[in-house]
């Protein structure tokens, strides 16, 4: 075990560590889109896909931030200003704001996990059996959908408010300790789930559509573009939460191992979540395919509701799933709220200060989102793409600093792993985010032919590039007025001696 | 078909899991001595 150096934070244990970055990655992600991905995929090819990302997209990401973590003991802001001068300040700052922003409407559904597992307890699954699948949408449409969603809204303060006092205990008291329980949890119920759902008459027809391959779905650009979203969103990488706990690691720490741990654990948590999804849903729906084109939101909170509501032990299978589903989504939010406090704590914030800083802002932004889901829908859009701008600014950082050299001096000498070209392939990250975000760009503009660079009002123009591009600039602005001041007082990294 | 592509990308990723927690845990235990 780690000892605690005077002076700064820092992990107690390697394992802290792990569970940490496992708990960042391991969220909404896995357990609920990843199934919606593979449904919508066509299974088999776009899982392959997924893999074939993790290796020269996700991995070499997370060794990108990380190393900037652990090398400069600052987070977003301080490591681009310490590693790339000055001027570089407010691109470090806009990373971190896009993960501040996409924690803001990420904490809503953290609520809706919280609100369906309270209804869970207080027997709604015995009313749905009694008042019809048609009072689970009745109820999600009541709850969370029609503005203003005023008790979606009081879930959500509850949720930014249990984020914030994990936070405020620090990384050894809190988030180290929080992890530790909550993400061996996720991967047992997950387990216990999956020997469950396959017991269910006619389960394995979900396996069989999640693993058949039909080779013409490799031809199919789409299928390419949502395996890479997916291993993105789903493992973290480019969100700049991996640089922030690497602030706190020991000096030895092994950033590419670590990352090699985390990303894969992230994808067994998707297929295990992927693995009792689906299965449930073919042994349970009676069209499977409808349900699963049926939405986002609605495959979690509506049909899996519907589909316990009416199977033998579905109360303990509902329960299992949502606390699952809870531990999976708060542990994300733990670490874009650290992400924010540790760039404030940067410019000489106390960690209270920065708490209370941080919890207001989400309260603030989040607020919108929680009221109006035409708003959440636009946010997601532009901060979910934001994450592929996120990555190219690291990788820009990480090729313009020297990647040789940061694989001399900071990875190697550290590493149990010594797989080179896992690293070297993120000067190849343009060129990926180039086909990636550009074709992202040319569909989208045909979803609003003739207004594709309108904005306003967010909720009718939840898509379109003109409202991402508005929102990106006027942060992109704002952080450029004040990388004089941030620069100044980006001067309190976490020593360590 | 699909039973072959389940059990490649399980033994895939559970055996990259499996395996990066073995290499932390013989790192670990050989950095206590």
């Amino acid at each position: 075990m780690a000892e605690i150096k005077q002076g700064g934070d820092q992990f107690a244990s390697r394992w802290g560590l792990i569970a940490t970055v496992l708990g960042m990655a391991v969220g909404t992600g896995n357990i609920w889109r990843f199934p919606r991905e593979v449904a919508s995929n066509n299974g088999g090819a776009f899982i392959l896909i997924c893999f074939l990302a993790l290796f020269i997209w996700a991995v070499p990401l997370i060794c990108a931030e990380s190393v900037f973590g652990k090398k400069t003991r600052m987070a977003n802001a301080g490591a681009f200003k310490v590693l790339l001068g000055d001027n570089w300040t407010w691109v470090g700052a806009w990373c971190a704001m896009v993960c501040v922003m996409l924690g803001c409407y990420y904490v809503v559904v953290l609520g809706w996990v919280m609100k369906y597992l309270s209804l869970i307890f207080t027997g709604f699954l015995t009313q749905v059996q009694a008042g019809g699948t048609e009072l689970t949408s009745e109820v999600w449409k009541n709850f969370a959908t029609t503005p203003p969603a005023v008790e979606a809204w009081m879930w959500f303060v509850a949720a930014v408010l249990i984020a914030a006092a994990i936070i405020s205990r620090g990384v050894q008291g809190g988030i180290e300790k929080a992890n530790k329980i909550m993400i061996p949890s996720v991967f047992i119920l997950l387990a216990i789930l999956l020997v469950r759902v396959l017991m269910l008459p006619g389960a394995w027809k979900g396996l069989e559509y999640m693993y058949h391959v039909e080779l013409v779905d490799f031809a199919r650009p789409n299928v390419w573009l949502a395996a890479f979203t997916q291993a993105a969103w789903s493992s973290g990488a480019g969100w700049g939460m991996f640089h922030v706990y690497f602030v706190y690691a020991a000096k030895d720490e092994d950033i590419m191992l670590n990352a090699f741990t985390a990303t894969f654990g992230d994808m067994v948590a998707a297929m295990l979540a992927g693995m009792v999804v689906l299965p449930a849903v073919f042994a349970l729906a009676p069209d499977p395919m409808a349900v699963m084109k049926s939405g986002a939101n609605g495959l979690t909170f509506v049909n899996l509701t519907n589909l316990f509501a009416h199977t033998t032990g579905g109360f303990l299978m509902a329960v299992l799933f949502f606390i699952a589903l809870f531990s999976a989504a708060l542990s994300s939010v733990i670490a874009m709220v650290e992400l924010g406090c540790r760039n404030l704590m940067d410019m000489g914030f106390s960690r209270p200060k920065a708490t209370v800083f941080v919890t207001a802002f989400f309260l603030i932004v989040g607020s919108w989102s929680a009221l109006d889901n035409g708003i959440f829908e636009n946010q997601d859009m532009v901060w979910g793409v934001a994450l592929l701008m996120v990555g190219l600014f690291y990788s820009i950082a990480a090729v313009k600093f020297g990647v040789e050299k940061l694989w001399k001096e900071d990875i190697e000498p550290c590493s149990d792993m010594h797989v080179k070209w896992m690293w070297t392939i993120i000067k190849f990250f343009p060129i990926e985010f180039a086909l990636v975000w550009g074709w992202w760009v040319y569909q989208s503009m045909t979803w609003y032919p003739g207004e594709w660079f309108k904005f306003w009002p967010l909720q009718k123009y939840a898509y379109t590039p003109g409202s991402m591009v508005v929102e990106w600039t006027i942060l992109a602005v704002i952080l450029f007025i004040l990388n004089g001041a941030m620069a100044k007082n980006l001067v309190h990294a976490n020593k360590l001696d | 078909m699909w039973q072959l592509n389940m059990a490649v990308c399980i033994a895939v990723g559970f055996g990259a899991f499996a395996w990066a927690l073995k290499r932390t845990m013989d790192a670990e235990k050989k950095k206590r001595g």
